[in-house]
């Protein structure tokens, strides 16, 4: 699993778009929709290839008023999940 | 110049007329036949001259948006089945088409060479006018619109509305007008040939799916954009390819319709008796799109 010091970049290649609560993105071929809830979006729109995922994790502790235990571990796999499928690049 | 009109077609699509010059009288009475067009007067907004190549491309691709090559007013697509020169600040452009793309149901995949006429006119580009695939009916006074990917039943609501009027089953035309969306005909062509001109509000748009009974359901708001979205006709010129910004008007597009009409899905069975479901549904008469 990434650490917290890991830095994720959005892929360059998507397009995104808030309808509502929620982020729909899109690829340049317009072939690949990737959709994300109220906690998918905020996380993402806080991946600027400069807050590391432990920066993300304390905005989101302080947005959802989260507890310290568990959700470093599905923030970590959230964003591990989109690396997989190229929305994001994974940084040192 | 003068044009020769035995070599003309002309087709309307919205506020944009184009007139296709042919190399000859017989493929222009072939187009003609195709489109089922009415003899057209004044001035088109757009010309394309056409002429027939060989290409020796082994296929033709069915979509004339991808592998498409632009170099200024240059473009060429699905290696050399369609090639030509647009000059926009004439409206005009010479096109070479490979011959095999205008005979058969491939003229169903020339049809995409003239979505992106209509967007060559700018008047078109202004955000609030998209082409979407789909199957347009007036019923009553109101427009209705079903969309879905190639097989979902577009044609075969054309054909069991039989009782109402239906503007196409292939590519439909929506205009936001201040308030208002349109829904309008246009003269492409999908597999139902029996299609009428006309324009009305647009009271919903139906995303749908075959089944054994008919039901409607409603549809999160990202849910519906994002299945309107593989339905939308990408915005683009002769003389321009898909970008990123192309796919940002799509999504605007897509959103802006979902924000403005009802969107819901229909599992519609073999027979017209999903007009009555679409009709006990109160609340489309009386909502806004936004869920």
């Amino acid at each position: 699993m990434i650490g917290r010091s890991a830095v994720p970049t959005p892929a360059t290649s998507l397009v995104a778009r808030k309808i509502g609560e929620e982020t729909i993105l899109v690829n340049e071929k317009g072939d690949m929709l990737h959709t994300l809830n109220e906690t998918g979006s905020f996380i993402w729109e806080n991946i600027d290839g400069k807050r590391s995922i432990g920066d993300i994790l304390a905005l989101m502790r302080e947005e959802f008023e989260l507890p310290d235990e568990g959700p470093e571990v599905d923030v970590s796999r959230f964003i591990e999940e989109l690396a997989d499928k190229g929305i994001v690049n994974i940084g040192p | 110049m003068s044009r020769n009109p035995d070599r003309e077609t002309r087709v309307r699509v919205g506020q944009t007329l184009i007139a296709i010059e042919a190399p000859d009288a017989r493929l222009a009475r072939r187009l003609r036949d195709h489109f089922h067009v009415p003899p057209f007067e004044g001035s088109p907004d757009m010309v394309v001259k056409l002429s027939l190549r060989r290409s020796g491309a082994d296929g033709i691709v069915d979509s004339l948006f991808e592998q498409k090559n632009v170099d200024g007013e240059f473009f060429q697509i699905g290696g050399g089945i369609v090639q030509g020169c647009y000059r926009r600040e004439k409206g005009e452009a010479d096109v070479q088409v490979d011959e095999r793309l205008l005979s058969g149901r491939l003229i169903r995949v020339f049809e995409q060479l003239l979505y992106q006429v209509f967007f060559s006119d700018p008047r078109n580009r202004d955000g609030k006018t998209l082409l979407l695939h789909s199957s347009g009916v007036l019923h009553g006074r109101s427009g209705y619109l079903f969309t879905g990917s190639s097989g979902a039943g577009k044609s075969t609501v054309a054909a069991l509305s039989s009782r109402d009027t239906v503007l196409n089953d292939e590519i439909c035309l929506v205009r936001f007008q201040g308030s208002e969306t349109i829904l309008e005909s246009t003269p492409f062509n999908g597999f139902f040939r029996r299609k009428s001109e006309g324009s009305a509000p647009l009271k919903c748009v139906f995303l749908l799916c075959q089944a054994k009974n008919h039901s409607v359901r409603s549809m999160g708001r990202v849910e519906a954009v994002s299945a309107l979205l593989p339905q939308v006709v990408p915005a683009i010129g002769m003389d321009e390819r898909i970008t990123r910004d192309t796919l940002e008007l799509m999504l605007d597009l897509a959103a802006e319709l979902q924000r403005r009409v009802p969107i819901r899905r229909l599992e519609f069975a073999h027979d017209a008796g999903f007009w009555k479901k679409i009709e006990e549904m109160g609340d489309v008469q009386e909502h806004g799109g936004e869920a």
